[in-house]
């Protein structure tokens, strides 16, 4: 995808055009995905029913209706047909551990891991940005080492980790923040008060799942600056007298917002691996402490289907930032 | 004069005192109580199955025919008595009025639905019993008679919320029970109503001010899905939970919640439950029971206890264990026959002339005490020249394997609810390989069938004990399976709860919660 | 790429077409340069000492990982023989640290070495060839890049089993691709080059020219790209244990610390020592590859 942006030269249509463009590109990457679903299904040892169904005893018809909706009896190419069919319906089977159509049971909490996966998004991008440029105003000083060794620690700790020592931190040992959770149960806050309730129980979490994003993100706005800030077009603009902070804000920026706009886009799928391990740590329900307990009781429609999910949700994310990008370009004319 | 003025004052005195402590000690109805759960239950049937969690909630929401005091003691729950036979071949009970959450009244009819077209074809306990019913009837709306094939003293304790709820016929009627919505919105007769239900996160139930016995004393009881189970203890310090049962406590917690004056906590045993290690007694090398042997005398359980599961547990003092007193006897306790002594064991597999045995342990993944035991044995076998391979596997691959002979050795823990014949004696009667949760080991001795048989028809503890006393010394011998330890339960709950473990089940009778000032 | 495997202006790439430019790389400058970089330095420095660690387990565990004892719980320096401290079943917490250093070390190294080869397989071909082959495997790759790794290795990982083997070849089929990229754009650019156009005119075969002729100029920036691979694999495995996918008869840092997630308020060293130990491994393939990258050519420093 990173050679999504630079084809967005186009004669006639507009954004419109290119946005098309990019969507029909999406359906064959979405099509992959179910058709490694199915590849997995086939090739896992065992009952291939067992991996449509999961482990969690199912009645017996229900397990025989599967065997004929999916074809399991039939040739490998048939099934396959069959297979992405199915899904493409909607129908992404039923988890009997949870007792829900898996589809209905990932909408549900998928708004609860967006919640986290947003405010993230937004955090780390903010504080990146602010960070990096920061660092590469004064390149080589105390700041900017300060910077860089922050950025160099976010890169290297686990994220599930750092939330473990966040927790002994913050919670046990201070008690600023709950130790997890999604909302207080006690007390059912409404209004702003639960506003503030699921900021602070959300606020361990979002430090955990940011930190390695808020790594990449300033790493790279500080690189990227600073070639920038070398290149002959910021020295032209200061030589016209342009003070520094014009030039910072005004110019290098701007330039330098491309390439970190794309990072923060194609770089999505680290924050859903995530906050898998996040969620799990800090027992926020949502898909990735979802995918947690699917992963004891061995519900593998669950699985599959979060593996669906979470890929559509990356392909979304990357054409947002195709989108983003071609806006940014000056220099793609659509 | 002034004697018989200091007598009135301390009389005077005497009655203040007493009637302070007797304020405080009358029970304030109202509250929410938020109660502990570590995962959700898959639906709030109890007919159909019968998780941990499920009976936590279902116990309040339905009835039974009765239900079980602290002691074990049977009581009438929706049957207001009931009469034996002399022959102890049939029971009757009469119904009390009562009515379901909608309103509808609960007849004999909805009892009899209840057993025969929900309970048996699906609840895992309930079938134990009903192999042992020749029939259940309802001569009129408000009596049921039970006729057994032949005596069976446990069947009164098999007849509670958690193994025979009454579930409301005309809500099931015609309908496949396992897939009713009303799974999901249960409509009982118990102390309280279901009111909501988020899932992933919360259950509400509210207080049933119909009921047939006194009303609850709490308002609400909400209970709260907390997956991770160091965060159950920490929901409890701060004050965002009021009681965790022992089952869902990390024993590692206890030490500190102990200390904390915000809190209390209790240990002792409930419901006996027994922890163990079957034996495939058809692998090689451990058909001798010499090798048997070695292995009990190879492994410290007093450890196991401490440390796999945080000291709640008695290391196993006999083949049933020491829940029931009448099913153990001081001549078979394995502390005395079979210390941990490495060296004895040595001798023993020496003697044997077994070496370099590589073992496979097989047990479910989700159970972290089991993988800790395994961990330790691991380390012990070890020492004595034994390999052990741990195979942790998720619970439906688990009991495939082990109940059909794919293992060595294999950690388990039973209930046997109110009487060891419903539990225990299935570990070591010899039974027909592949039938979950019978028998794994392969033992077949027919005389111990013989005599433990025996003593499930009979009624009188004496005469079972002097039976279980054959048994024991058979089973203490050959040690088909290894008995590592009784189970302590524990509770953890805010300082200011008051009324739990009034009935048997930790989970059960939570009308009888409340909080003092 | 950058440090954790993230897409970003491919700094690799540049790093390689310096390489290709003839100029600044001969090897003998590079090594030099490698020696004064500090952070590269420091880097390899963490990598030989995690090597050494790994190789010398049996020699400077001073337990047995898996002897347990009644002595749980036991803080650092509390009870004399376990400096590191004790975990819940009394074994030392030092011992197990070492030990659990083979299985990150063998799966991050084996796993980026399959994803090595597999990329560089795919990418020499795909750049050198060009056409319909080229427009595939750059669609394959377009598409190992949209699934999160994490997710996808879970699910195989539940599907087929945790055994070690299934763990590197997961890990290592994830990878490939960020290899195979770099590799296709370095034979891009390779391919028009006077020395390649020399070796067709005196007829030598393709095979030859791809992996005797252009590869060795080409192992620079693959290098690099391995290194970071290395530290990728050390955490996606990391993170597999910590969701209990680990092998339970072998010490691993990750299952160490899923453990540990259960006794966090008790006994915070069975969390903090595994998790400095995992963070300190990463850090230096990171810091490793980073330095590689400044000694390829000092134009890409970042400093």
């Amino acid at each position: 995808m990173s050679s999504g942006g630079a084809s967005g030269t186009g004669e006639g249509g507009g954004l419109a055009t290119y946005v098309v463009r990019r969507l029909v590109n999406a359906v064959p990457l979405v099509l992959g995905v179910i058709v490694v679903n199915f590849v997995l299904i086939a090739l896992a040892p065992g009952d291939p029913v067992t991996h449509l169904i999961g482990e969690f005893p199912a009645p017996a018809d229900y397990v025989e209706r599967v065997r004929a909706d999916y074809g399991l009896d039939k040739p490998l190419l048939e099934r396959l047909v069959r297979y992405v069919g199915n899904v493409l319906q909607g129908d992404l089977g039923f988890s009997f551990a949870n007792r829900l159509p898996v589809l209905d049971l990932l909408l549900q909490r998928l708004g609860r891991t967006l919640m986290l996966m947003l405010t993230t998004v937004v955090l780390a991008s903010a504080v990146g940005l602010t960070l990096g440029v920061l660092a590469a105003r004064r390149p080589h000083s105390v700041g900017d080492r300060a910077a860089t060794g922050f950025a160099l620690a976010g890169y290297a700790i686990p994220e599930f980790w750092f939330g473990q020592i966040l927790i002994l931190v913050f919670a046990v040992w201070l008690g600023w923040f709950p130790a997890g959770g999604f909302r207080s149960v006690r007390i059912d806050y409404t209004g702003w008060a639960a506003v503030v309730d699921y900021a602070r129980h959300m606020a361990l979490p979002v430090a955990a799942l940011s930190f390695r994003y808020l790594a990449i993100t300033t790493r790279l706005t500080r690189a990227s600056l600073l070639e920038v800030m070398n290149t002959q077009y910021i020295v032209a603009a200061r030589a016209r007298g342009l003070s520094e902070r014009a030039l910072l804000w005004r110019h290098a920026l701007r330039a330098a917002a491309l390439p970190v706009v794309t990072v923060i886009g194609y770089n999505f799928a680290f924050i859903v691996a995530g906050s898998a391990l996040v969620e799990t740590v800090f027992g926020w329900p949502g898909i990735g402490r979802l995918m947690y307990d699917s992963i004891f009781t061995r519900d593998y429609p669950v699985l599959l289907g979060i593996l669906l999910l979470v890929s559509v949700t990356v392909i979304v994310v990357n054409l947002l930032t195709d989108v983003a990008y071609a806006i940014l370009d000056p220099r793609i004319r659509y | 004069m002034r004697s018989s003025s200091k007598y009135v004052l301390v009389l005077l005195s005497l009655l203040l005192v007493f009637g302070a402590v007797s304020a405080q000690e009358t029970p304030v109805p109202g509250g929410t109580a938020i109660i502990v759960l570590g995962s959700d239950p898959e639906h709030l049937n109890p007919g159909i199955s019968t998780s941990y969690p499920l009976g936590a909630v279902s116990a309040n929401v339905f009835s039974g025919l009765v239900r079980q005091r602290a002691d074990g003691a049977p009581e009438g729950d929706l049957a207001e008595s009931w009469t034996v036979s002399d022959d102890n071949m049939v029971y009757t009970f009469t119904l009390r009025e009562a009515n379901f959450h909608d309103g509808t009244p609960v007849t004999s009819a909805d009892v009899v639905y209840s057993m025969v077209e929900i309970l048996a074809p699906n609840h895992g306990r309930f079938i134990t019993a009903f192999n042992q019913i020749a029939s259940v009837e309802a001569p009129d709306p408000r009596t049921v008679v039970i006729t057994l094939k032949q005596p069976y003293a446990p069947l009164i304790s098999l007849l509670t919320a958690f193994d025979a709820p009454v579930l409301p016929k005309h809500l099931y009627e015609g309908t496949d029970p396992l897939t009713n919505p009303v799974n999901n919105e249960p409509v009982g007769s118990g102390p309280f109503t279901f009111a909501n239900w988020v899932r992933g996160e919360r259950i509400e139930i509210v207080r049933n001010d119909d009921y047939f016995l006194e009303p609850a004393l709490l308002d609400r009881i909400i209970y709260r899905t907390v997956p991770q189970d160091v965060a159950r203890s920490t929901a409890l310090e701060v004050g965002e939970a009021d009681l965790v049962w022992g089952f869902y406590l990390p024993p590692a917690d206890l030490p500190r919640l102990e200390a904390n004056p915000d809190l209390q906590v209790w240990r002792g045993i409930t419901i006996p439950a027994l922890y163990f290690v079957f034996i495939n007694n058809e692998t090689p090398g451990l058909d001798n029971v010499l090798v048997r042997q070695a292995l009990m005398h190879a492994i410290d359980r007093e450890q196991i206890v401490e440390q796999a599961q945080g000291g709640l547990g008695q290391a196993g003092s006999g083949p049933f264990g020491a829940g029931f007193a009448f099913a153990h006897s001081d001549d078979t306790d394995y502390r005395t026959l079979y210390p941990y002594d490495p060296d004895r064991a040595r001798e023993l597999l020496a003697e044997a002339g077994v070496s370099d045995l590589e073992l496979r342990f097989v047990y479910d993944s989700a159970r972290g005490a089991f993988a800790s035991a395994g961990e330790i044995m691991r380390d012990q076998l070890g020492q004595v020249g034994i390999t052990l391979r741990l195979e942790p596997v998720e619970r439906a691959v688990m009991v495939e394997r082990v109940y059909n002979g794919d293992y060595d050795l294999s950690m388990q823990s039973f209930t046997s609810s109110g009487d060891p014949a419903i539990g225990y004696h299935r570990i070591y009667l010899s039974a027909a390989r592949g039938t979950p949760f019978v028998n794994a080991t392969g033992y077949a001795n027919p005389e111990v069938d013989a005599l433990l048989t025996e003593a499930a028809g009979l009624a009188d503890l004496e005469a079972r004990a002097l039976v279980y006393d054959q048994a024991l010394a058979i089973l203490a011998e050959d040690v088909p399976t290894m008995v590592m330890f009784d189970e302590l339960a524990t509770e953890a709950a805010a300082a200011t709860l008051r009324g739990m473990r009034t009935l048997l089940d930790q989970r059960d009778g939570l009308e009888f919660l409340w909080f003092a000032q | 790429m950058a440090a954790d495997g993230s897409v970003t202006p491919d700094r690799a790439t540049t790093a390689g077409a310096a390489s290709s430019s003839g100029g600044s790389a001969t090897a003998a400058a590079a090594w030099k340069r490698f020696r004064r970089n500090r952070t590269g330095a420091f880097g390899f420095v963490l990598v030989v000492l995690l090597a050494l660690t790994a190789l010398l387990a049996p020699v400077l565990a001073p337990h047995d990982p898996f002897r347990t004892s009644r002595n749980a719980f036991s803080p650092p320096l509390a009870t004399e023989g376990h400096v590191l401290g004790t975990d819940h079943l009394g074994r030392d917490v030092l011992s197990n640290v070492i030990w659990g250093s083979r299985v990150s070390l063998l799966v991050g190294v084996a796993a980026a070495l399959t994803a090595t080869l597999i990329g560089v397989f795919v990418g020499a071909l795909s750049g050198f060839f060009g056409g319909w082959f080229d427009e595939l495997l750059m669609r394959i790759t377009e598409f190992f890049q949209i699934i999160p790794r994490f997710v996808l290795a879970l699910i195989v990982v539940a599907f087929f089993g945790s055994g070690l083997l299934n763990l590197i070849l997961v890990i290592g089929i994830l990878s490939w691709p960020q290899t195979a990229r770099l590799v296709r754009s370095q034979y891009l650019s390779h391919k028009t080059l006077p020395y390649v156009d020399a070796g067709k005119a005196l007829g030598m075969r393709s095979a030859r020219l791809i992996f005797l002729e252009i590869l060795p100029n080409v192992m620079a920036p693959v290098l690099v790209v391995a290194s970071l691979d290395v530290a990728q694999a050390i955490l996606l495995e990391a993170s597999l244990g910590f969701f209990g996918l680990g092998d339970p008869n072998l010490t691993s840092w990750g299952g160490m610390l899923n453990t540990a997630q259960s006794y966090m308020q008790r006994a915070w060293w069975m969390s903090v020592f595994p998790g400095i130990c995992i963070s300190l491994a990463v850090l230096g393939f990171n810091l490793l590859g980073d330095g590689l990258t400044e000694a390829a050519d000092p134009r890409m420093t970042v400093r």
